[in-house]
């Protein structure tokens, strides 16, 4: 015991120390040098920046953010804006989150996507934002300056490979989220990945979580115990009408749970639930 | 798939379509019979709108949020907060998607729109700002919304007074009245809020302040006393960040009171109404079961009594002080481990802390006067003089 809280201790120290040095590996960002007072913030200060959206960066495991200021040779300006979430799944969750469903996607990092006079992309555990500053820098070189700091973050940056147990016909796209915390409502169903589908007159979304068979029968317990069942946990699938959320399809199995939300007959989408369960099985 | 696993699914949709007749479960109405157990709900007024709201609401923001809206909805929840820049305008979607299936005239709706000429190092708006630009901003909302009106419009994080009186945001939130955007208008802040508020007053247009407030706050008095004045000129109050964050500590080993913490910004009576953001139902029901009585416990007391304590000790790691120390000391660790001893009464992860940091006994040594300021005023040279005996202390005597 002892020697874990020594243990947990070393990384926490680590972490704090690193966390307020700006990592070395920015300071130089080919072409481009740092510019004024570099600003940092943590968990704590977060709301000093972004004010009331910092709440929901906090629930996507924030560490840190870095605001920077680079300039060029020709003294044009950009803010790099560097989030850093506690792992490569939380940073997707916010991005995702903040990520426009008629985004203009790019390539950079593991994804991104560009707006006017500014680009967001995800690398790694970082959720990166860089806005063009004045004077003006042409798009071309926005995304120039994006791409080589995403190389300084990761070589290969992928997506999390969670959203391939989703079925692809009739997925919306760039609909896949990570809902970090209480998916359902439901206090320490943490980590639920979701996927929209369309059909001729709705929306529907299926969702899946993968984790300890402990954690997925006590978190099917609390849900029962939510909507009145008395019945005790099986390995198979329910139909639930849940007074706040309306018709649930939730499947349970060992170390799985996953389901359908927002369908008016979930009898319709039932080959999807049965190919997404396949692929959560297989993995 | 391998033959066993085939046969594990046989059976799973064999199980499947058994649990589909056997666990189509009791008829919603046999569900719905055990939510309708009605609450008590206290109502308050908004100040010169005139608006009567249960004082718990619901700030949209967190979670997952359209069954927590749809679930604040169903307990009797009528006032709705979100907000343009939320998930960079997803959540004014989400708000608004539920609201086709409600009828909105029944609910309250707020949103608040950023000034984008605001500097966010100051707080001051420059000269760039004009009403248009604001405007638009709000018809965006608007559509994402599926709203003709907002029943609320806040300027969004405001922290000057300069900001509150800006002659283009004042010709926008009064353009948005006349235009029918805005039923009533306001500005929220979570910093310098005493001097918006007064700042509110002063500007005569606004209805209402959506306001930071809770038990752990430094000038919370300063605070209740501008809210108090305003209340009695008509200004209406939301309160926001009452559960102070939730937790007292940067590894969240120790939880806030949350109960607790909503019922001390509750208790005054100037405050209409919170919007706690909700992540559980079990958070919905907590909150809203403070209506079923108000008053603090000894023990909910206790707990906001010592939140504050921690909150005292507390480094917020902001780096400010970083190069102020004419010893060069580490001076947020040392502030941490500061806050672990003190704060948690855990002396052996305060010493290792400064064991890490290779800080002695006596790190204070040539050293008259302190040249470390802090944003929160800790007396820093006095804590860190103190701290360091901690290294006089034998391990063995440290539990």
């Amino acid at each position: 015991m002892i020697r874990c809280l020594l243990v947990s201790l070393f990384f926490m120290v680590t972490i704090t120390v690193a966390s307020q040095d700006y990592p070395a590996k920015f300071v130089n960002v080919d072409g481009w040098h740092i510019s004024g007072e570099k600003q940092y913030f943590s968990p704590e200060n977060l709301y000093d920046y972004i004010n009331g959206a910092s709440d929901f960066y906090l629930g996507y495991g924030f560490e840190d953010l870095w605001v920077v200021d680079y300039i060029n040779a020709s003294n044009q300006l950009l803010t790099l804006e560097l989030y850093r979430h506690n792992n490569p799944m939380l940073a997707y969750g916010i991005y995702s989150e903040e990520r426009p469903l008629k985004a203009n996607i790019s390539k950079t990092g593991a994804q991104g996507f560009v707006e006017d006079g500014a680009v967001f992309f995800l690398a790694h555990d970082y959720y990166v934002k860089i806005y063009n500053g004045q004077p003006q820098v042409a798009k071309n070189e926005l995304i120039s300056f994006s791409e080589k700091v995403a190389e300084l973050i990761c070589d290969n940056c992928a997506l999390p490979q969670q959203f391939d147990w989703f079925p692809t016909q009739n997925k919306i796209d760039y609909s896949e989220r990570y809902m970090a915390e209480n998916f359902m409502g439901l206090t320490g169903f943490d980590g639920v990945c979701t996927v929209e589908y369309k059909s001729a007159d709705e929306k529907v979304r299926l969702f899946a979580f993968k984790g300890a068979d402990e954690k997925c029968h006590a978190l099917m317990n609390k849900y029962f115990k939510r909507v009145g069942y008395k019945k005790k946990v099986k390995a198979k699938q329910y139909n639930f009408n849940d007074p706040y959320i309306g018709k649930v399809v939730l499947i349970y199995d060992d170390g799985i749970i996953c389901g359908l939300l927002d369908a008016k007959e979930t009898g319709k989408y039932q080959d999807l639930l049965d190919e997404m369960y396949s692929k959560l099985k297989m993995e | 798939m391998k033959a066993k696993d085939k046969n594990n699914r046989r059976n799973f949709l064999k199980v499947t379509a058994a649990g589909l007749v056997g666990a189509s479960l009791m008829p919603a109405t046999t569900v719905e019979a055990k939510n309708k157990k009605k609450p008590k709900i206290i109502y308050r007024t908004l100040g010169r709108t005139g608006i009567r709201l249960p004082i718990v609401s619901f700030g949209a923001m967190r979670g997952d949020a359209k069954a927590l809206v749809e679930g604040g909805i169903s307990k009797g929840i009528l006032h709705f907060d979100t907000a343009h820049g939320y998930q960079k305008g997803k959540n004014e979607v989400m708000v608004g998607e539920v609201f086709q299936k409600h009828d909105r005239d029944k609910y309250f709706i707020a949103t608040k729109v950023y000034c984008q000429d605001m500097d966010r190092k100051t707080g001051l708006i420059n000269d760039d700002a004009t009403a248009e630009k604001f405007l638009e901003m709000l018809d965006i909302s608007l559509e994402r919304l599926q709203m003709k009106q907002v029943d609320l419009l806040y300027v969004h994080a405001i922290s000057t007074k300069q900001a509150v009186l800006h002659p283009e945001i004042i010709r926008a939130v009064k353009m948005a009245k006349e235009q029918g955007k805005a039923k009533f208008i306001g500005v929220s802040t979570h910093k310098n809020e005493p001097e918006v508020i007064k700042a509110a007053v002063e500007a005569g247009v606004y209805d209402v302040v959506l306001t930071a407030y809770n038990f752990k706050q430094d000038h919370r008095n300063e605070l209740k006393e501008a809210i108090a004045e305003a209340a009695a000129k008509g200004i209406g109050f939301v309160a926001m960040k009452t559960m102070a964050g939730g937790f007292l500590d940067k590894e969240k080993m120790q939880p806030v009171n949350t109960k607790a913490a909503l019922k001390w910004a509750l208790l005054d009576e100037n405050i209409c109404t919170a919007i706690p953001g909700f992540t559980s139902f079990e958070h919905l029901e907590e909150s809203f079961s403070v209506m079923e009585d108000l008053k603090l416990s000894k023990k909910e007391e206790k707990d906001l009594t010592y939140g504050r304590e921690v909150a005292g000790l507390f480094c917020n790691q902001c780096n400010h002080c970083e190069g102020q120390c004419r010893n060069d000391l580490p001076i947020p660790e040392i502030m941490r481990s500061y806050m672990y001893t003190y704060g948690y009464r855990d002396l052996s992860k305060g010493k290792e802390l400064l064991t890490h940091m290779g800080v002695n006994n006596n790190a204070c040594t040539n050293c008259t006067e302190c040249t470390v300021t802090c944003i929160k005023d800790f007396a820093v040279g006095e804590k860190v003089q103190d701290i360091c005996r901690l290294m006089d202390v034998p391990d063995d005597f440290i539990v």
